[in-house]
């Protein structure tokens, strides 16, 4: 589906707001791909996404009338989404008496998301969706919410239950640990023209801007 | 590997998008370097490979749609009882002040009579 532009989504919060119920239902048709897939990638799993999808869209009901448009509507319910998110993953966790802790690692054991069994075009976004779904949970989360969906620090951090500092921990540990996934010694001796080959090219051409921006 | 170049390997994830700033022996350091470049190239390719996630759709299983909607229908129906018997509730309240307030009107018509019949007549002259 094509993402929706801002303006006529503010627009269904804002009707929906006002109560009008068919504005709210446009909003979960437009926006649940995308709710969706963020779930996806912080949870793991298809069960669990629905879950907090529609944990999301009922908190999103009960508190529409209190949003304000500060925000867009989309970082408003992947804000709920993460939030929602967080609370299933403790709860499962909970669960299972397994602490969620950074060394908590998701297992990939489905062969059709195996890197080595991709090839062609989508190779580099099959390689990091494997490797972030081989991150930890609570790891997986921040890299997620701060470097795919943009989310301030203070929001993530807010979301999460954490504090800033630990949100910025997490962060750079589970990009530190997606840099080893991607870009292994293994990765390129097998695969020269693969993921990294760009590197080399980058360094003569980009090495002035690369160091200024450092 | 060298010694800066390991303790840029470590500050690289949060030099990156600017959480830190580097030191300038650091920054003069990497422009010298190619393999502190290499490794600062290796997450920018990362950080563009993560944001090219963020317009990725899911196909939502079949029913999910359904499933929140009808969620919210019973959310929106338990909200209009309960905002509903407290509207019969304002309404029994608001009955019984006026008809003690009505109780205490009369009370006080009985009282000042001349009043009342004063009124009795202008509105009959109406």
């Amino acid at each position: 589906m094509a993402p929706a532009t801002a303006e006529p989504l503010a627009e269904l919060a804002a009707a929906a707001g006002r109560g009008d119920r068919s504005a709210f239902e446009q909003l979960v048709v437009t926006t649940s791909p995308g709710v969706y897939a963020l779930a996806i990638r912080l949870v793991g799993n298809e069960h669990d996404a629905s879950d907090v999808v529609q944990e999301t869209y009922l908190r999103a009901f009960r508190s529409i009338d209190r949003f304000r448009g500060d925000a867009a509507v989309t970082t408003w319910l992947y804000r709920i989404a993460a939030n929602c998110s967080s609370t299933h993953l403790t709860r499962r966790s909970k669960a299972r008496h397994a602490p969620l802790d950074d060394e908590m690692a998701i297992v990939e054991t489905r062969l059709d998301r195996d890197p080595e069994a991709v090839v062609g075009a989508s190779y580099d976004r099959a390689v990091l969706v494997s490797a972030l779904e081989r991150l930890p949970a609570s790891l997986r989360a921040v890299v997620v919410l701060r470097d795919v969906y943009d989310l301030p620090h203070e929001a993530i951090a807010a979301e999460l239950g954490i504090s800033r500092a630990a949100a910025k921990v997490r962060l750079h540990r589970g990009r530190r640990r997606l840099r080893e996934l991607l870009f292994s010694p293994t990765e390129l001796a097998m695969r020269p023209g693969g993921i990294d080959a760009d590197v080399t090219e980058l360094i003569p051409k980009g090495r002035a801007s690369h160091a200024r921006a450092v | 590997m060298h010694a800066p170049c390991d303790r840029l390997a470590e500050l690289m994830p949060a030099l990156v998008d600017g959480d830190e700033a580097a030191s300038p022996v650091e920054l003069s350091h990497v422009e010298g370097c190619l393999r502190c470049q290499a490794e600062l190239a290796r997450y920018r390719r990362l950080a563009r490979l993560l944001a090219q996630l963020k317009h990725e759709r899911e196909e939502l299983p079949p029913g999910l749609v359904c499933d929140v909607l009808a969620s919210v229908e019973r959310v929106a129906r338990r909200g209009a009882a309960s905002s509903g018997s407290r509207r019969r509730a304002v309404f029994v309240a608001g009955l019984t002040a006026t008809v003690t307030l009505g109780g205490l009107g009369l009370a006080l018509a009985s009282r000042a009579r001349p009043l009342v019949s004063r009124g009795r007549r202008s509105a009959a002259g109406l």
